[in-house]
Order: C-alpha cells, then sequence, then structure tokens
C-alpha cells in the first residue's frame, strides 16, 4: 500500500452537471505529455468538425461563454444522446452534435455553438486542477442520457434499467453505497447545497435519513471541525433562488444555461476548504466529476462495455430499440485531487465511468462484495493514482475574489 | 511555493430566479412531488414555471421529508431561544414529620428484650 493510499480518511466526490470534457478542457490538449510517457490531454487540435443541417462543415472554436450561449438547454435525453454519437448511422462517428441542437430550434447559427469550448483563462479553476493532479483521459458518462440515470450509476452502480429522469426506489436488489458504508460500520453523507436546491437524491430520502444528508454549509463546518465522515458526496446549487434570509444564491451547477464561472467558484470553495484545513489536507482526496456532457461535443467514442443486466425497452429509449447498457455515454471532465498524486498525470489507457465511484469506495472501505452491478464490478477504480511516497508541498491555492 | 490562482467574481446579471425551470429541475420537481404523495399521502399543489418557484416548491417539500431539519432551516444562534436549565424534578414540599412517641406498651417490650439479652 503507497503512503497516501495509508492515509486516506476522506474521499470527497463533487458531481457537476451537463459540460463535455472537450467543452471544458479540450483546448488543453497535449499537455503534460512529458509527464506521462508522451501521452498528454486527449483534448482538441482544432480540426474536428461536425456537418450542419445544411452540410456545411462546423469546426469546434474556443467561443464558448459562461452564460447565455446554450439557451436553449441542448437536448441530452437518450434519443438525441443516439444521434449525437451515431448521426444516424451505425457506427459511434460524433458527427450528429450540430443536427441534434438545430433539431430544438431549426436555427442554423445557433445549432453551431454546441461544437464551442472554453480557453483555459475562463475556467482557471478546472483548468489548473486538470494541470496540477490526476485528469482521466476516459472518464465517460454511464449512459447516453441525462442526469438521473447517470447519477444512479455514482450511488448505486447501476441505473435499475432506467435511461430518463423518471423517479426509482431504492431498496432494489443493489444497495445504495450510502447503505452499504453504513452496514460495514463507516460513514458517508450526501452534501446537498441547501433545501431550496435540495438534494437529485430523492430516494435516500425516504430512508436512513437525516444521517445521509447535510447541507453545504454543514460540509463547510465538517471541514473545519475534521468531521467530514469517510465518504462524501457533493451537489451544487442547481437554482437562482433567495433563501429564507433574504440572500440570493447563483446556480453553481453548471447546467446550461446557469453561470460556468459560479461553478468554478464552487469548485474553487470546496477545495480551499479542505486544501486549507493542515489535518484534512493530507488524509483527503477529491474527485471533481461531471454528471453527463449536456449534449455538448465531445470528440472520442464512447466505448463498449460489460451490460449490466437490465434492457431498457424501446418506448423508453425513445430510439424504437432497446437498450442493454452494453456501452457508455459521452465523455466527461474528470480529475482527481490529493497531494499523494504526481503533478500533472494524465490518466491514459483505461477506462472509467460513473460505476467507478461506488466501485473504488467499496473496494476501499468494503473490501469483497459480491452483491453488486455487473457493471460496477467490472469498472476499473481510481485510488492507485495516490501513487506518491513522500505528499507534495507545492500545491495550489484559489483566491476567490 | 504553492502558487495562488485568482478567481473572478460572477456578476450580479447571472442571478435569474425568473429563468423557465429545466428538465432537471421539472423533473426534480415532479419526483419530489412523488416521494411526498407515497410517504404522506399528501398532494402537493401547482407546477412551478421559474426556478425562484421551483426552489419555494423544493425548499417546503425537503423540509416535509426531512426528520430533522437540516442547518439552514434551524434557528440561527443569534435569535435562538434561550435555552432552559437542564430538566430536574420539582420537589415534593415535605411535610414535618411528627415525632414518634413511644407507647407504654413499646417502652415495655424494648425494656423486656434489654433484660433478655442481658441474660443471655
Amino acid at each position: 500500500m503507497t503512503p497516501g493510499l495509508a492515509a486516506l480518511k476522506h474521499l470527497v466526490v463533487l458531481m457537476m452537471e451537463n459540460r463535455s470534457f472537450d467543452h471544458m478542457l479540450g483546448a488543453l490538449n497535449g499537455r503534460n505529455a512529458a509527464a506521462n510517457g508522451g501521452i498528454g490531454i486527449d483534448g482538441l487540435t482544432g480540426s474536428e468538425t461536425n456537418p450542419d443541417v445544411n452540410g456545411n462543415t462546423v469546426r469546434v472554436e474556443s467561443k464558448a461563454q459562461y452564460q447565455g450561449q446554450l439557451d436553449p438547454d441542448p437536448d441530452h435525453h437518450f434519443a438525441a444522446v443516439n444521434k449525437q454519437i451515431f448521426d444516424g448511422g451505425t457506427a459511434p462517428t460524433m458527427q450528429g452534435f450540430v443536427k441534434s441542437y438545430w433539431d430544438q430550434q431549426h436555427n442554423v447559427n445557433q445549432s453551431k455553438k454546441i461544437m464551442y469550448y472554453f480557453t483555459p483563462d475562463k475556467v482557471p479553476v478546472i483548468t489548473n486542477l486538470a494541470l496540477e493532479y490526476a485528469v482521466f483521459n476516459r472518464w465517460f458518462s454511464s449512459i447516453p442520457g441525462p442526469t438521473l440515470c447517470n447519477r444512479a450509476f455514482a450511488h448505486y452502480g447501476t441505473s435499475f434499467g432506467h435511461v430518463s429522469m423518471e423517479l426509482f426506489y431504492a431498496g432494489k436488489q443493489y444497495k445504495s453505497i450510502y447503505e452499504r458504508l453504513k452496514a460495514a460500520n463507516s460513514t458517508a453523507r450526501v452534501y446537498y447545497f441547501d433545501t431550496a436546491s435540495s438534494s437529485l437524491e430523492v430516494p435516500n430520502l425516504l430512508t436512513n435519513q437525516p444521517e445521509f444528508f447535510g447541507t453545504f454549509n454543514d460540509f463547510i463546518q465538517d471541514c473545519g471541525n475534521d468531521r467530514l465522515p469517510a465518504y462524501s458526496f457533493i451537489e451544487p446549487n442547481y437554482t437562482d433562488h433567495a433563501d429564507s434570509s433574504g440572500a440570493t444564491w447563483i446556480a453553481s451547477d453548471q447546467h446550461p444555461d446557469h453561470h460556468v464561472r459560479e461553478g468554478e467558484r464552487f469548485i474553487a470553495t470546496i477545495y480551499n476548504a479542505i486544501r486549507r484545513n493542515p489535518v484534512l489536507w493530507p488524509k483527503t482526496a477529491i474527485l471533481l466529476v461531471y454528471d453527463e456532457h449536456g449534449g455538448i461535443y465531445d470528440h472520442v467514442p464512447p466505448p463498449a462495455v460489460i451490460p449490466d443486466g437490465f434492457v431498457a425497452q424501446p418506448a423508453a429509449t425513445g430510439t424504437g430499440e432497446e437498450f442493454h447498457f452494453d456501452r457508455l455515454g459521452v465523455r466527461v471532465p474528470a480529475i482527481l485531487i490529493s497531494p499523494w498524486i504526481a503533478k500533472g498525470t494524465v490518466v491514459n489507457g483505461r477506462v472509467f465511468e460513473h460505476a467507478s465511484i461506488p466501485a473504488t469506495v467499496t473496494d476501499w472501505q468494503i473490501g469483497l462484495l459480491t452483491d453488486r452491478s455487473p457493471r460496477e464490478k467490472n469498472s476499473e477504480t481510481f485510488l492507485d493514482l495516490l501513487r506518491l511516497t513522500a505528499m507534495r508541498t507545492d500545491c495550489i491555492e484559489f483566491n476567490l475574489q | 511555493m504553492a502558487k495562488t490562482i485568482s478567481v473572478g467574481k460572477t456578476p450580479k446579471s447571472a442571478y435569474q430566479p425568473e429563468r423557465k425551470v429545466s428538465g432537471l429541475l421539472d423533473a426534480q420537481v415532479q419526483n419530489v412531488r412523488q416521494v411526498i404523495y407515497r410517504k404522506f399521502g399528501e398532494k402537493m399543489g401547482g407546477r412551478p414555471r421559474t426556478e425562484e418557484a421551483a426552489s419555494k416548491f423544493l425548499a417546503k417539500a425537503t423540509a416535509r421529508l426531512q426528520v430533522i431539519p437540516p442547518a439552514d432551516l434551524r434557528v440561527p444562534a443569534a435569535v435562538a431561544l434561550p435555552v432552559p436549565p437542564a430538566y430536574t424534578p420539582p420537589q415534593k414540599p415535605q411535610k414535618p414529620r411528627k415525632p414518634r412517641r413511644r407507647t407504654a406498651a413499646k417502652k415495655k417490650r424494648r425494656s423486656t428484650r434489654a433484660a433478655r439479652g442481658k441474660r443471655r
């Protein structure tokens, strides 16, 4: 066991909303290659294209804006994502993004914006975290579909056959990671922003509450008091709202059309809360990951995976075909942060998805557990990346203006 | 030496509570509504159209689902009601005990026992 893994007491997962890898990190293409055997970050070369509905070529451009650009919210339900990946064919060419966005407004100029990506100076938080710690070149959303079924993979290692946004209840054959940890006398908590933003993990509100739940204020206090549970899952603020004291809160989830910088500030706040506590920092790892791509362009075709044992019916997929959970969704940004990770690590040659989260936590806290979904059991885990023999002392900090 | 990276402020114009609810928020509202109906048999009416309205709905619904209110709904310490002193059971007023009078028979019995003891 490495010293970093031996020291590890807390894993904090922050799951943001609806941005693709290329959209957030594509501009870092090739960076950190020297430190990783010549293979750097797999971003955009600038030559990637999609055809528009008139057959004209639309090239990727570094014109992404914080807000006001992806309105309406790009479609990312199963059928639309199928079109984005396959463009009506059978091979995953990633050539259908512009056409899919055109479907919503029949506006050619608007449809081109789905190819826009951020320059690093516009998103300094995620950029610096990617360059300083471990960025995953192949972390995919679990399903080519929307939020709730993808988040289910992070909590349960499966979506129990769902590919959409409908509610499903706990108490199915596979326990959530929170229930597993409780049964193993470990600790876990979902920190949602506040009651007005609430939690997307509604089924767990029905059982074992309130021990599995806290607010973002609780999280900050738990960081300060060194009282984090072994596993924390943080949900950002999903809405622009005022609280009971009249204070106003800007949504920090980065879901289009929410302001991307507020999400950057949210990520930095969590990082700083851990980084600035000298007791907590050496024994905590943070995983920053996005639930799905939100309909925004990425150039890497999602790979096939072992089937999940469930089948989504044609009525649910909207494609006229069944889905056997045998391939992944579009690639998303994912960064593992710890002072025990070598600076500029790029994780190559391994495929991760959201089922990697409960798989990693289970391996780390529980050990052998057979009662898990086939997808989770076959998922890569990531704590081996804490492989330095001495803790880094050069880790960045963020100054929130 | 640790590098410090500056992160700019979010402009106030980013705050748009009148924004129409996204598919995600709409689904969240519907799902929470369903949970409350199944758990308590209560129907929460209305379909929020804006983020602000959805937030109000979710705040109410989440509070309903929580056994213990989360931190942001607890009474802030500054305006908290004074904490009552620790509970102590009320003392029963004690009646003054009347001194027992020894009856002549008791006195006689006692003196007899003492005499027997001496004899042994």
